[in-house]
């Protein structure tokens, strides 16, 4: 396998580029990367699932004892602030969202640099390549920040604001 | 009886709302993204729509900017309920039509209070 033009394989450089060895290892920590965000990805889509679930189950049989509060003050106060409570379902799965989101466009670029350290990829210009594949990732994380506003404003269980125009 | 439609991705939130507003005398018509909602606009005249702002395939305000350019629904109170408090976006709303604007987790009662003040005003 031939890198930077040393064409050993045996982990020297030949001065002018990373050696086969550093690229090596390098692909190995991309891989691992890789490999963590996908799985913290799952985990959070598992976590969305479950919040899902138990808001699905817990729903029906909250809002089945319609019949029994008045007409004239439907929601008594201890429902007023299970309501609230409830609704942070929907805020915490949007910053779920957001946290997939921002960790899909990371193991993207995590994987656009361990395809490039690929042993079958080594080519005589790696440290070109691997300088362009850099700044790109630098550009795409910076409209990552842009792209993915927090849209959540909340850190307590309050309810919010209302206001007409 | 006023109709209300309310246009909600979240099953939840659409469940919640369905519960308070027919608890109070209202008809509940429901949609889970912009575009659903302004079909169901254009089949059924509502009173009031109460609209998220992240949604799929039409976002709450380009709902409120659909709806605005109807005939029959230049007047209806078109309220937002979504978790976007920033400043920016509640004047696009406006700029788009909006009558209102309240932040999630709403309060029931307090809903219910600015629906009241919302056909108040456009009574008025």
């Amino acid at each position: 396998m031939s890198t930077g033009g040393n064409g050993s394989g045996n982990g020297s450089s030949n001065g002018n580029g990373p050696s086969y060895a550093s690229l090596l290892a390098l692909h190995d920590l991309t891989a691992r990367l890789s490999s963590q965000v996908d799985s913290a990805r799952r985990e959070i889509g598992e976590t969305r699932q479950i919040l899902k679930d138990a808001i699905d189950r817990l729903m029906p049989a909250f809002t089945a004892t319609r019949s029994h509060d008045s007409p004239e003050r439907a929601i008594n106060p201890s429902r007023r602030e299970a309501f609230s409570a409830l609704q942070f379902q929907d805020i915490s799965d949007q910053l779920l969202a957001h946290a997939q989101a921002r960790l899909a466009m990371l193991q993207q670029e995590v994987d656009l640099l361990m395809n490039a350290l690929q042993p079958a990829n080594h080519s005589a210009d790696m440290v070109a390549k691997l300088t362009a594949l850099v700044e790109q990732a630098n550009d795409n994380l910076a409209d990552l920040d842009l792209s993915h506003l927090k849209p959540v404003g909340k850190a307590h269980l309050g309810t919010g604001d209302a206001e007409l125009f | 009886m006023k109709t209300i439609l309310t246009v909600d991705d979240s099953p939840s939130i659409r469940q919640m709302l369905a519960y308070v507003l027919s608890s109070n005398g209202y008809k509940v018509i429901e949609a889970e993204d912009g575009e659903q909602g302004l079909e169901m606009a254009k089949a059924t005249q509502a009173d009031l729509v109460l609209t998220d702002q992240n949604m799929p395939k039409m976002d709450g305000i380009a709902l409120i900017k659909a709806l605005r350019a109807l005939p029959n629904y230049k007047k209806t109170p078109i309220m937002m309920l979504t978790t976007e408090s920033s400043q920016a976006l509640k004047q696009q709303g406006r700029d788009a039509g909006a009558t209102g604007w309240m932040v999630k987790p709403f309060d029931p009662e307090k809903l219910l209070e600015m629906l009241k003040r919302a056909f108040a005003q456009t009574t008025a």
